[in-house]
C-alpha cells in the first residue's frame, strides 16, 4: 500500500531582478522585470507505507520545495499528491495531524522556556489525550536520553540537545509520517549519530513513513534503503541506495599542486583528471587505490601540496548522468 | 595619514547614509505630520473654548507656529546613534578606534553631522515654505537678524543635542540591557527640550527651572527665536548660554568616555 | 453546536497556555519587566501632558468639562494598554515570520494559522501603567460626571469596550498584513502608531468630514469614543449595536484579506 502518491508535480515561482541605484529602483516601481523559476519540475514517484527515503541533491535542487508542497506549505503549479488519502494543500485538520515535519535550520520551541512547555503546547495544539501523551513523552525522552534536560531552558541546551528536544516536540502526537528537512544540519558526530539511530527506531517501531532530505550522505546511508536524487528539480535516480553508493563513498577527490610543469598524460593513469593546468590537478580515485595512488604519485611527481576529499553530492550526480548515458 | 582627508572621508559617508535611509526619513517626517495635525486641532478646541487671545502667553497663531516647527527641530536634532554605540561597546567595535588615527567622539560627531546635512537642507527648505505662509498670514514678522541667528542656534542645537546623547551612551559601559534605556531618555529630554509642548505648559517655576538645564536649548529656544517670543536682548543672552552648554558637554563627555574607557581596557573589552 | 463548543474550548486553552508561557518567560527576565513597566509609564507620561492642558485651560469640548473629558483620554490610554499588551509584541514580529520561514511551520498544525501568528504572545508588563491608569481617569470621569453606575451602564460600556478591542486588533494587524507583499514595513507600523494618537481626544475636535472618515471608512474613532459618549448619553443602544456589528464585519474583512494574503504566499514563494 502506498502513502504517497506524487504525479507530475511542477512548482515555479515568479521573482524580481532588482538593480542597485535610485535610477533603476524607479524604474523597477512601473516595470520590474519578472524572472520565472522552475524549482520543481514534473516529479512523479511513490512511497510505500512505512518506507525511510532519503531525498539527495545539491542546495536549491528542489528537495524543500517538493516537501513543502507534500506537507501543505505551499500549492503547486500543476500536479497531483496524494497523501494518506489527503491533497496536502487543503490543508485538512486530520491530514496536518497524521504527520509532523521537522526543518533542522528552523526551530519551533520556545528559546527562552524549557522545551516541556513547548512540547505541551503542541499536545494542545494536536489535541494528544493524556494518557497517550504521558507515554509519549516518557518514551521520547527516554530513548533519547534527555529526561533530565526536560525542564531546562531551551538556550541553555547545546545544539544537539536543541534537536532531540525538536524531535521529541514534533512526534508528541505520534505522526504516521515523517518530514525531515536537513535533521542532522550542525550537530556533532556523536549528536548526527544518536539522531539517526533514533529516527530508524521510530520507524521500525511505529512503522511510520520517514521522507528524509539531506546533504548528508551518511544520513541516508544509514536510514534508507531508497534514495531519490533530484537535480535542477528533476529527478535523476530512483532506487536502492547500494546501487549508488559507491558514487558517493567510493570516489576520493585528489587536489594537487606541483613546484614544476606536469603534463596531462602523465596523470592519465593514475585516475580521472576533473580539471587541471601545468601547476594544478584534480583527480577523481577510486577509494580502494586510494594508498597506492597516492605514494606512486608523490614519488614521481613535484608535489609541493596535496589534499584528500569527498566527493561533493553536486559531483556525484553529474557521475551519475554520465554512467546512465554510458550504459 | 591626513586627518582632515580621513574626516571627509567619515563625513561623506555619513550623506551617503542619509541617501539610503532618505526614503525612511520622508515617511518619518509624514509620521510626524500626523501628531501635529493632532496638536492643530486640540489647540484650535482649546483657544476656541477659552475665548482668550493668548494662554500660556502664546497668541494662537504662535502656538500653531510653535507646534509645527517644535515638531520639525525635534526631527532634525534627532539621533539614531545610540544603539549603535551601545552595541560598538558591547560587540568590542570599539577596539578598531583604540587603535586608528581617529578618535571614536571624532568619528560619531563627524559621520552624525554628514547624515544631517541633507536633513538640515530638507527641513529648511519646509521652513522656507512654514516661514512664507506664515509671513504672509501675520502669524511671523520676519526680520533678518531673527533668521540669521536661528540659523546659527539650529546648528548649536545640534550639536548639543549630540553631546547630550553621547554622554549618556557612556552608561551602555555599566548597564547591560541598555535599549529601553534609550528609549526612555530620548522620550524624556524631547519632553523637557518643548519638543511636544511649549514649557510654559508646566507653569512659569517650571519654565525658570529649567532654564537651568540644557534641555530648553535644543528645541525650545530655537524655535522661540524664530517666533518672536524671545526678546532681542535675551536672545543673544540665551545664544550664549547655548555655548557655554556645549562646551559645558563637550567637556563632560570627555571626561565620562575617558573614565569608561579606562574600565574598558581594563577588563579587555 | 457541540463541535463549535469543543473548538471554542480548544482555543481558550491554547490562550491560557500562550499566557502562561509568555508569564514564565517574562519572569525569567526581571530587569527586562520592569524596563518594559518604565518605557510604558514615560510614554504615559507624555500622554498625561495632554491632560495638564486641559486642566489648565479648563477645556469643554460639546459642553464635556474637564473631568468628562477624563472618561475619553482614559478609554485611549485603556485601548492602548489593550494593544501593546495583547497584539503589539505580535504584529511586529509577523513580518519576521515571512521573512525567516517560521510561518512555514505554523501552518503544518492543525490550528488557525491567523491565531497563532496574531496572538501567540501576550506581554504582561507594557499593558500595566496604561491600564491601571486608564481605569482610574474613567472612573474619576465617570464619578464627576454623575454617571449612575447601573448594570445597564456597565454591561453598554463593557460591550463597547470589546468593540474597541476588536476594531484595535483589525486596524493594527494592516501593516503586518501588507508584510506578506512588501518587504519594508517598519515605517509604516510608524505611521500607524501615529494615527493611533489621533484618538487621544474625543473626536468632536476635529472638522465633520474627518470624523466622518474616522467613523465609517477607517473607524478609528469607534475604538475611543464609544464607550464615552454612551456613558455620556450620547450614543442610543442602536449605535451601540451597529458599532458591534460593524467591528465584526471588519474582523471578517480582514479575515479574508489574512486568508489571500497566504494563500499568495503559499503559492509565490519556493
Amino acid at each position: 500500500m502506498d502513502s504517497i502518491r506524487v504525479r507530475n508535480l511542477h512548482k515555479s515561482f515568479v521573482y524580481y531582478r532588482k538593480e542597485a541605484g535610485l535610477k533603476n529602483s524607479l524604474k523597477n516601481l512601473f516595470a520590474r522585470k519578472s524572472l520565472v523559476k522552475e524549482a520543481v519540475k514534473s516529479v512523479s514517484f511513490d512511497i510505500g507505507l512505512g518506507e525511510c527515503v532519503g531525498f539527495l541533491g545539491p542546495n536549491g535542487a528542489g528537495k524543500t520545495t517538493t516537501l513543502k508542497m507534500l506537507s501543505g506549505i505551499l500549492y503547486p503549479t500543476s500536479g497531483e499528491a496524494d497523501v494518506f488519502g489527503y491533497v496536502p494543500w487543503e490543508r485538512k485538520n486530520e491530514f496536518k495531524r497524521l504527520f509532523s515535519i521537522v526543518m533542522g535550520q528552523k526551530n519551533q520551541l520556545w528559546w527562552d522556556l524549557p522545551a516541556s512547555e513547548s512540547i505541551y503546547l503542541n499536545k494542545c495544539i494536536y489535541d494528544v489525550d493524556d494518557d497517550l501523551y504521558r507515554r509519549s513523552l516518557a518514551e521520547l525522552s527516554e530513548m533519547l536520553d534527555v529526561q533530565e534536560l526536560l525542564n531546562v531552558q531551551v538556550r541553555r541546551l547545546s545544539l544537539g540537545e536543541r534537536m532531540k528536544m525538536e524531535l521529541i516536540a514534533a512526534l508528541i502526537h505520534r505522526p504516521r509520517l515523517l518530514y525531515l528537512d536537513e535533521p542532522t544540519i550542525g550537530l556533532d558526530f556523536p549528536s548526527q549519530k544518536k539522531v539517526r539511530e533514533f529516527l530508524k527506531y521510530y520507524n521500525e517501531q511505529f512503522g511510520a513513513t520517514i521522507l528524509l532530505t539531506s546533504h548528508y550522505m551518511k544520513d541516508v546511508e544509514d536510514l534508507c534503503k531508497r534514495t531519490i536524487i533530484i537535480n535542477e528539480g528533476s529527478l535523476a535516480y530512483d532506487g536502492p541506495f547500494h546501487k549508488i553508493n559507491h558514487l558517493f563513498g567510493e570516489q576520493k577527490i585528489i587536489k594537487l599542486q606541483f613546484s614544476e610543469p606536469v603534463a596531462e598524460q602523465q596523470l592519465v593513469r593514475f585516475g580521472r583528471i576533473i580539471s587541471g593546468d601545468d601547476y594544478h590537478a584534480v583527480l577523481e580515485v577510486p577509494m580502494y587505490h586510494l594508498k597506492e595512488v597516492s605514494r606512486a604519485m608523490l614519488d614521481v611527481f613535484p608535489i609541493i601540496d596535496w589534499t584528500i576529499e569527498d566527493v561533493s553530492i553536486e559531483e556525484s550526480i553529474s557521475l551519475l548522468y554520465r554512467k546512465e548515458s554510458a550504459v | 595619514m591626513n586627518r582632515r582627508r580621513l574626516y571627509k572621508a567619515i563625513f561623506s559617508m555619513g550623506i551617503q547614509h542619509s541617501m539610503e535611509y532618505r526614503f525612511h526619513f520622508f515617511l518619518s517626517l509624514l509620521g510626524a505630520a500626523f501628531p501635529i495635525l493632532v496638536q492643530y486641532f486640540i489647540w484650535t478646541a482649546v483657544y476656541r473654548y477659552s475665548g482668550q487671545a493668548a494662554l500660556f502667553s502664546y497668541s494662537y497663531g504662535q502656538i500653531i507656529l510653535y507646534t509645527i516647527l517644535a515638531g520639525l527641530v525635534s526631527k532634525l536634532i534627532a539621533t539614531q546613534f545610540e544603539q549603535q554605540i551601545a552595541d560598538d561597546i558591547k560587540n568590542g567595535g570599539l577596539n578598531k578606534y583604540l587603535i586608528k588615527p581617529v578618535s571614536y567622539f571624532g568619528y560619531r560627531l563627524v559621520s552624525f553631522l554628514g547624515q544631517k546635512v541633507i536633513y538640515y537642507g530638507i527641513t529648511a527648505l519646509l521652513l522656507i515654505g512654514i516661514i512664507w505662509i506664515s509671513s504672509a498670514r501675520q502669524l511671523l514678522d520676519v526680520q533678518a537678524v531673527r533668521l540669521t541667528l536661528f540659523a546659527f542656534t539650529l546648528w548649536g542645537a545640534l550639536l548639543l543635542n549630540f553631546l547630550i546623547v553621547y554622554c549618556i551612551c557612556a552608561i551602555a559601559f555599566y548597564l547591560h540591557e541598555i535599549s529601553y534605556f534609550f528609549v526612555i531618555t530620548s522620550l524624556l529630554i524631547n519632553i523637557l527640550s518643548g519638543g511636544m509642548f511649549p514649557l510654559e505648559i508646566f507653569g512659569e517655576s517650571v519654565v525658570k527651572a529649567l532654564q537651568f538645564t540644557p534641555f530648553p536649548y535644543t528645541i525650545y529656544f530655537p524655535v522661540n527665536v524664530l517666533s518672536g517670543k524671545t526678546e532681542m536682548a535675551a536672545m543673544y543672552q540665551g545664544l550664549l548660554v547655548q555655548g557655554g552648554w556645549i562646551l559645558l558637554f563637550f567637556w563632560i563627555s570627555r571626561l565620562t568616555w575617558r573614565a569608561s574607557m579606562k574600565k574598558y581596557s581594563a577588563v579587555g573589552g | 453546536m457541540f463541535h463549535t463548543m469543543r473548538i471554542a474550548r480548544k482555543y481558550m486553552t491554547l490562550y491560557g497556555i500562550f499566557i502562561k508561557n509568555c508569564l514564565i518567560a517574562q519572569m525569567e527576565f526581571r530587569g527586562n519587566f520592569i524596563m518594559s513597566l518604565l518605557v510604558e509609564s514615560v510614554y504615559l507620561l507624555a500622554k498625561l501632558l495632554y491632560v495638564l492642558v486641559v486642566f489648565r485651560t479648563d477645556l469643554h469640548v460639546n459642553g464635556i468639562p474637564p473631568e468628562g473629558l477624563l472618561l475619553f483620554i482614559g478609554m485611549h490610554t485603556v485601548a492602548t494598554g489593550m494593544y501593546v499588551g495583547l497584539f503589539f509584541t505580535n504584529f511586529m514580529k509577523i513580518p519576521e515570520y515571512i521573512k525567516d520561514g517560521s510561518l512555514d511551520l505554523m501552518l503544518t498544525k492543525p490550528v488557525s494559522l491567523q491565531f497563532m501568528a496574531s496572538l501567540r504572545y501576550v506581554d504582561l508588563a507594557l499593558p500595566i501603567p496604561d491600564i491601571v491608569v486608564g481605569f482610574v481617569m474613567i472612573s474619576i470621569g465617570w464619578n464627576a460626571m454623575d454617571i449612575p453606575l447601573t448594570f445597564l451602564h456597565f454591561a453598554g460600556f463593557v460591550l463597547l469596550l470589546v468593540v474597541s478591542i476588536v476594531i484595535t486588533y483589525c486596524l493594527m494587524i494592516i501593516p503586518a498584513l501588507l508584510s506578506f507583499w512588501f518587504v519594508q514595513t517598519g515605517s509604516l507600523f510608524e505611521m500607524a502608531h501615529s494615527v493611533w494618537d489621533a484618538n487621544n481626544f474625543p473626536m468632536a475636535i476635529y472638522p465633520a468630514w474627518i470624523r466622518r472618515i474616522g467613523t465609517f471608512v477607517v473607524p478609528l474613532f469607534l475604538i475611543t469614543n464609544f464607550g464615552p459618549m454612551f456613558l455620556l448619553g450620547q450614543l442610543s443602544w442602536l449605535y451601540a449595536a451597529m458599532a458591534l456589528i460593524g467591528s465584526l464585519l471588519l474582523f471578517v474583512a480582514i479575515r479574508l484579506l489574512w486568508k489571500q494574503a497566504v494563500k499568495g504566499y503559499s503559492s509565490a514563494s519556493s
